[in-house]
């Protein structure tokens, strides 16, 4: 049998609180708090941003959309619902749609995007499949951060897709929906398909990875590993996941260059 | 708020939690994302 203790008195005071312990409660408190907030800003990081990103994704596809509509190419069927354009292979590699310009005689995009604008289409295919990212790429105009938060941004002062020199694009490898987390499962002989403003289609096979300091700047060079060749294709991120100490640089070259 | 009943005491804290995450998540998370930003080489 248990004895229930004592209550005390009605009427009794309670002895004070030690201001030791009044320190410890309050430190106590502190600490949850901030361990809370490290949580959302984990969330934030993590879920919220891309929540923010596949807005925009969504929003752009439709301009895509609309833009296909544009376009001469009869086959060109676009599923936005799933982020994907059925007949797509039917599109000419790396040369003009029907009544397109030619990229050998036209060499940058007429179309001036706005920062942050819808600029290219991008996905990877190995074999067929689609790899890397499910989902078609809407690549916007320019890297600052708020443009890299509508999904990966193209170097403004770098080559047009299909154009010669380095067209060159950035990506979060982490965050903001994350675009290119698998990028380094890039194999040699992947292909980088890329489709511009005005409907051209171009292809690019990657050729290699290779992981630099964010002060090389060298890897947005017009050829940038020194081999020859002058139409290149550069897309960076951030390396390895979940840090920001290096860059992951994938390497491509365009299949057929314009003539 | 001793004075308050136990039900609206309740509901002032869960509001202030609330504003207190939209402020975390409009201004200061993004602020704090800004300052980690190295523009060499995105």
């Amino acid at each position: 049998m248990t004895v229930a203790p004592a209550k005390p008195a009605v009427g009794a005071q309670r002895a004070p609180t030690p201001v030791w312990v009044r320190a410890t409660r309050v430190l106590g408190w502190l600490l949850m708090t901030a361990g809370v907030v490290v949580g959302l800003f984990i969330v934030y990081l993590l879920f919220w941003t891309g929540r923010e990103t596949d807005a925009i994704q969504a929003e752009q596809l439709t301009e895509w959309e609309a833009q296909a509509e544009s376009w001469t190419v009869d086959e060109w069927e676009f599923d936005r619902a799933a982020g994907d354009a059925e007949g797509i292979e039917s599109l000419p590699q790396s040369g003009p749609v029907e009544d397109a310009p030619d990229p050998g005689e036209v060499d940058e995009v007429i179309v001036d995007p706005e920062p942050g604008s819808a600029y290219a289409l991008v996905w990877f295919e190995r074999d067929g499949t689609r790899i890397v990212n499910e989902r078609m790429l809407s690549v916007v105009e320019g890297v600052t951060l708020r443009d890299l938060q509508s999904g990966p941004g193209h170097y403004p002062a770098s080559a047009d897709p299909g154009q010669a020199g380095n067209f060159s694009v950035a990506g979060h490898r982490t965050t903001w929906s994350a675009p290119f987390w698998d990028l380094d499962t890039l194999q040699p002989g992947d292909e980088i398909h890329v489709v511009d403003l005005e409907g051209r289609h171009f292809v690019y096979d990657f050729r290699e990875l290779r992981s630099v300091l964010p002060s090389d700047v060298w890897v947005l060079d017009d050829d940038p590993l020194g081999v020859g060749g002058d139409h290149w294709m550069v897309m960076t991120t951030c390396h390895p996941r979940f840090s920001a100490a290096q860059r992951l640089v994938a390497f491509a070259s365009l299949q057929e260059v314009p003539q | 708020m001793t004075g308050l009943p136990r039900w609206l005491r309740v509901l002032v804290i869960l509001i202030a939690i609330a504003a207190g995450v939209v402020v975390l998540f409009e201004w200061v998370f993004p602020w704090v994302e800004a300052t980690w930003y190295n523009p060499s080489l995105e």
